[in-house]
């Protein structure tokens, strides 16, 4: 379970979070809000990314500020743009960058690279240098080299948003069968109808907080341009 | 070594990579072309400041002595330094710190002539000071032959400078890197 | 990828990197100490030698070394004009050897397994805190960027283009400096979100 409590956050004199407390048991979380609003920033506390300037976020009861390396473990994080979260030249060895990280045996490593490679059919791209995939191929490959850390909880940064239509359905879907529970912050509205739960984010603050046919209305309402 | 610290000396050394692809610009007058890559000393330099710029042209030789083409016209390889101007080559890893190093002592006062003076000590006095003893040496020439025939690249290196010190002051202005 | 060509295999690809470059070392050390032209031309038989027992691309080697035979040529050429042809015999015939070998061992040898080497290499520097580990990581990042700042250059100088920049050394290179370091922000936090601890 995921759980706010009283958490602040402020760059210097620019408060983005404001007091946010929450309590989310679901497995399925949705995070809409405008540019700014602070939803970004509630992603990256989640994995410790970044610490409350007040309050705490804890993830099963471990807080994030004090217990960074459980928490890295526990919570995968996709970002936004795949580019900048691949790590290796070779798909492979990307991969495994987490696996080392978790200092696992060279054959565990093996099995399990060999294992998420096999689950989302690339394992003809195994030597491939990542720069030469495709835009969904890369993004496939950040959320393989995530989901191979086998976390309990996976946070994605707008995952679909630099993505074409038939990309963005096939990260939706492999978000959709994920065991884990995942939070998702994302422009692409389509995609958050069977979320459980959606948060709207507006000036730091949580507007709405409810299932998606509520809360995706009462956003879309919301940001509806002047007449 | 911090992640940061990783993370930017690889990005500038790609970064410096990719200066190579940017067309030579003939400057009249001149008696040589002018390569943007070499500006990649006085970037890395000038923007990251002495640990992370020195870092970031380390990398960027080590690849280039592992056998990548990078350097401009797709040459690579270790070669590069033992041959008559490796010193040069070398000389841009001191040099990137050294002018990183000024850029941290004036930055408060950071202006067009503190950041050329740091871009020109570095990027220039350095590079030159371990190229034209090498040269001298290797190609046994002696220092005075050595020195003379490196003056050709003088006044492109100080037009290097000049922009250097140009991206130096307005990247304070806009992304400010030293003590960050 | 950005490999210089490795044509085909043959017995000195085989050799591993350590080996070859402590080749390089010895040879290229010990080519600076003899005067003997006997010597000398031995060395330059055996730098010969190398590029050719490995079958290696005419063409894609000349391209390698054409700039430094240029300068040899225009060394040698002012020594003799000097008066002394004994120098231009040794100095071309150093460099030559040198720079023969090391071009060999480019081409023969995998970026990654030069890698690998430089980390080895790197082992003993840990008496001053630095980790061959990170080196490795450093190294590898940096591989793996250069396609992507080569992308972005393109990018960068179109868009310039479009606005009539396209000669403004400037106008691409400020860009170029603030997207890099977005993208180094970015990446430091996906580094730490896959649980890389620095320590």
């Amino acid at each position: 379970m995921i759980e706010f409590d009283q958490v602040t956050m402020r760059f210097g004199d620019l408060t983005v979070l404001d007091r946010i407390s929450l309590a989310m048991p679901e497995r399925r979380i949705a995070v809409v809000g405008s540019n700014g609003s602070g939803k970004s920033t509630f992603a990256r506390l989640l994995n410790g990314l970044i610490s409350p300037t007040e309050g705490a976020v804890r993830i099963d009861g471990l807080d994030t500020a004090k217990d960074a390396r459980a928490i890295r473990r526990k919570v995968g994080f996709v970002f936004q743009n795949p580019d900048n979260q691949i790590v290796y030249p070779l798909v492979e060895e990307d991969i495994a960058f987490g696996l080392k990280n978790l200092k696992l045996p060279k054959a565990e490593i093996a099995a399990r690279v060999d294992a998420v490679l096999a689950r989302y059919g690339m394992e003809a791209l195994r030597q491939r240098p990542a720069h030469l995939l495709s835009g969904g191929q890369k993004q496939m490959l950040a959320l393989s080299s995530v989901l191979v850390m086998e976390p309990d909880y996976v946070v994605f940064d707008e995952p679909t948003t630099l993505l074409d239509l038939r990309n963005k359905r096939r990260v939706a879907r492999a978000i959709a069968e994920l065991p884990q529970t995942a939070i998702v912050v994302s422009h692409d509205l389509d995609l958050l109808d069977d979320f459980e739960r959606v948060l709207v984010f507006d000036g730091g603050k949580v507007v709405c907080d409810d299932v998606p046919r509520v809360a995706l209305r009462f956003y879309r309402e919301m940001m509806a341009p002047d007449v | 070594m911090t992640v940061k610290d990783m993370v930017y000396a690889a990005l500038f050394a790609a970064l410096t990579a990719a200066l190579g692809l940017l067309p030579m610009v003939a400057v009249p007058g001149l008696p040589v072309p002018i390569h943007a890559q070499s500006l990649g000393v006085m970037l890395a330099g000038g923007v990251l400041g002495a640990k992370r710029g020195g870092l970031a042209m380390l990398v960027f030789m080590a690849l280039v002595a592992a056998g990548l083409p990078l350097l401009s016209g797709g040459r690579g390889g270790i070669g590069i330094f033992l041959g008559p101007t490796g010193g040069f080559a070398l000389g841009y890893i001191p040099g990137a710190f050294i002018a990183g190093w000024f850029i941290e002592r004036f930055w408060s006062r950071l202006n067009f002539v503190t950041a050329f003076i740091a871009c020109a000590i570095g990027g220039i006095g350095v590079v030159y000071l371990l190229g034209i003893p090498w040269l001298g040496a290797v190609a046994k020439i002696g220092l005075v032959k050595a020195a003379t025939g490196s003056m050709a690249f003088i006044p492109g290196d100080l037009i290097k400078a000049a922009l250097g010190a140009i991206v130096a002051v307005s990247m304070k202005k806009s992304y400010p890197m030293i003590g960050k | 990828m950005f490999e210089i060509s490795l044509a085909r295999i043959t017995w000195l690809h085989r050799v591993p990197a350590g080996v070859k470059l402590l080749v390089l070392a010895v040879a290229g050390a010990a080519v600076f100490l003899v005067d003997d032209q006997r010597a000398l031309a031995g060395f330059v038989g055996f730098a010969v030698l190398m590029p050719l027992s490995a079958w290696l691309p005419l063409k894609a080697v000349l391209k390698q070394i054409f700039p430094a035979a240029i300068l040899i040529a225009a060394l040698a050429a002012f020594h003799v004009v000097m008066g002394e042809p004994e120098t231009a015999i040794a100095v071309s015939a150093r460099l030559a050897t040198v720079i023969l070998l090391a071009v060999t061992l480019t081409f023969t040898t995998r970026v990654s397994a030069m890698v690998d080497a430089i980390e080895v290499a790197a082992r003993p520097l840990k008496v001053f805190g630095i980790d061959p580990a990170k080196v490795g990581l450093t190294l590898s990042l940096a591989i793996r960027f250069i396609p992507v700042l080569f992308a972005l250059v393109g990018e960068i100088r179109e868009a310039q283009k479009a606005r009539g920049l396209e000669g403004n050394v400037i106008a691409v290179v400020m860009p170029l400096l603030v997207r890099t370091l977005k993208m180094a922000d970015d990446l430091a936090d996906a580094i730490a979100a896959r649980g890389y601890d620095a320590e």
